[in-house]
């Protein structure tokens, strides 16, 4: 069941806030919202517009040396996996899913399960 | 078109003049009734934590519940926020009714005076600024625009 919008301003509201995922693992920052018209065309000005994606990505180069990465480059998760919005931005899905952390996962998969006890789990002791 | 693209670009009315900077974009949130915090939600990851677990999870649900949490759909572009100068954000006093602590919000509101909000519907044009090579984005206001107020409802 739906009832009222909530109004929300995307700098104020969105722009920087921590995404998690489903099990409350943090999954990156918004750093941009992807507009798209009603059939999924590209937003045109005046024209009915809703955010389709949020637009992850590695900010520390771009944030050193200024500029922005393309927006092709930058990896995206669908607004439809947003599950609630406080003061995080609330995936309904697992970040297992996602290609917004590949790079994390490929340091994982690459080079720290390749170092002596790299595959141990310290939360397994517990 | 992003959302980065429309924030900081320059807004021209109708005629071409400029009338300032597009502050933030206002956007509507499809929110739904989830009595029981639904399925992801933070009770359910609390269920799943272990004990030692349990006082970080208490803590965060206490912060939680003073701040607003909602199960979200569709978020659909109401309009744009025009300030006449650049003047950053802020943190939203300018537009919410928060008056402490004080004097904070009387100099955030007198740097925004002029702030207003236009309608989604009366932007005419987006343009990126590569094909006049005026660098950078703006935005055209349709004739007859009308200035609304910037207040979050």
């Amino acid at each position: 069941m739906t009832h009222g919008p909530r109004i929300v301003d995307a700098r104020l509201h969105l722009l920087s806030r921590q995404v998690l995922d489903v099990d409350g693992e943090p999954v990156s920052t918004v750093d941009d919202l992807e507009l798209r018209g009603p059939d999924g065309s590209e937003a045109r000005a005046g024209q009915e517009a809703h955010v389709a994606a949020i637009l992850v990505g590695p900010a520390l180069v771009t944030r050193l040396f200024g500029g922005r990465a393309p927006t092709s480059r930058m990896p995206r998760i669908a607004w439809d996996d947003v599950g609630h919005l406080g003061t995080a931005v609330e995936l309904a899905v697992s970040s297992d899913g996602l290609d917004a952390d590949w790079v994390e996962h490929w340091v994982r998969e690459r080079l720290v399960e390749r170092i002596p006890g790299g595959r141990h789990d310290p939360e397994g002791d517990r | 078109m992003n959302v980065g693209d429309l924030l900081d670009a320059r807004v021209l009315g109708p005629d071409g003049v400029p009338l300032g900077v597009v502050v933030d974009v206002r956007l509507a949130l499809e929110t739904r009734d989830e009595p029981d915090d639904g399925p992801g939600g933070r009770e359910d990851r609390e269920d799943r934590e272990d004990s030692e677990d349990r006082k970080d999870s208490e803590h965060d649900a206490a912060l939680s519940s003073r701040a607003r949490r909602d199960a979200v759909g569709g978020a659909v572009v109401l309009g744009l926020l025009v300030g006449p100068r650049r003047a950053g954000s802020y943190h939203g006093y300018e537009r919410t009714q928060v008056r402490s602590p004080w004097p904070v919000p009387q100099i955030v509101r007198r740097l925004h005076r002029g702030t207003y909000l236009v309608r989604w519907q009366d932007v005419a044009a987006v343009d990126d600024g590569a094909a006049a090579g005026a660098g950078g984005w703006s935005v055209r206001l349709a004739p007859g625009y009308a200035e609304l107020p910037p207040e979050l409802g």
